[in-house]
């Protein structure tokens, strides 16, 4: 599991830290944290498909209101994404759950 | 051995101490004029330009000049190198947004989707005090422009790039006659270090003077 999360760092390092910040706290109100964030302990199950196909629209994530466009990943494989969430989970003091490929797989056929 | 002349030894002490902090370059092409049989050096400077801040404010190369500015460009919805300029141009506005004769601009590429509304709400949102903080939208051609011409910084619009433009990350470092003294990588943490050691030998060179 720890090998995961490490290779989750790295895929985060380069795809994800840009906006989400090396301490995962987003920056302003323009782009919501991850470390702490209730959005994630709610809904743990929306990374998955956040992750591949981005997202549009507002978003309240610790009593903020978020409204900036996220990016799609489309090119992370269901492993990638699996290690990325791994990594986003057990990082900056978040919940420490995990998460398989096979859930990630089965998650991705639900995104609206 | 000969004696060295004391007064040389102290003659070029002092002149080696007196060269503390180095003149910035001033960059861009420069043209010579001959005036009256005296040669005349024409230096690149910012060009006229137009364009509406957040507030709706008309804002021009005549509001830069008597100050000291730093530009970049960028637009609301980049999503690979704008996020890490602006974090980097958060810090350079703390360090140096209560001075006077100090500004940033801000230019948006996508003028069509980043209109003065989007800006306002995208400055609001970035959270920090962006009081001497000018974002610019206007004309795209006047931009695309105004970017390569004037700063001398790539900006096109291009399909395959992410976001639809490809654009510089460049800080540029604008003295207060207009003219260039410096490029700095804004996604690079220690180039914005240099930028902001820059900008305190620039206000020295006019404290100087």
């Amino acid at each position: 599991m720890d090998r995961s999360v490490s290779q989750g760092l790295i895929l985060y390092q380069n795809n994800c830290i840009q906006c989400h910040g090396e301490d995962g706290k987003g920056l302003g109100a323009l782009y919501p944290p991850l470390a702490g964030s209730d959005y994630i302990d709610k809904y743990p199950d929306s990374l998955a498909c956040i992750i591949k196909w981005g997202r549009r629209g507002k978003i309240m994530v610790n009593g903020l209101e978020y409204d900036q466009p996220m990016p799609s990943n489309e090119k992370l494989l269901d492993e990638e994404i699996t290690h990325l969430i791994n990594y986003i989970q057990n990082a900056w003091g978040n919940a420490g759950v995990y998460t398989s490929p096979e859930q990630v797989e089965k998650g991705l056929n639900y995104c609206n | 051995m000969k004696r060295f002349p004391l007064f040389v030894l102290l003659g070029l002490l002092l002149m080696v101490s007196c060269n503390e902090g180095k003149r910035l370059p001033i960059i861009g092409p420069r043209t010579t004029l001959e005036v009256d049989g005296a040669t005349d050096t024409l230096y690149h400077s910012i060009p006229g330009f137009v364009l509406m801040n957040q507030e709706g404010i008309e804002i021009t190369e005549e509001d830069l000049k008597g100050n000291i500015v730093v530009a970049d460009f960028f637009f609301t919805t980049c999503p690979s190198i704008c996020p890490i300029m602006k974090t980097q141009m958060l810090r350079v506005n703390e360090e140096f947004a209560t001075q006077e004769d100090f500004r940033i601009i801000s230019i948006s590429i996508d003028p069509r989707h980043d209109t003065i509304e989007v800006l306002k709400d995208y400055s609001q949102r970035l959270g920090a005090s962006t009081a001497g903080w000018d974002f610019l939208t206007g004309d795209l051609d006047d931009i695309l422009d105004l970017a390569q011409k004037g700063f001398l910084v790539s900006a096109a619009e291009d399909s395959t790039a992410p976001g639809g433009y490809i654009h510089s990350g460049a800080f540029i470092l604008i003295d207060k006659e207009l003219r260039i003294r410096g490029f700095y990588d804004g996604t690079k943490e220690e180039k914005v270090d240099l930028l902001m050691r820059d900008i305190k030998n620039l206000e020295a060179e006019y404290f100087d003077s």
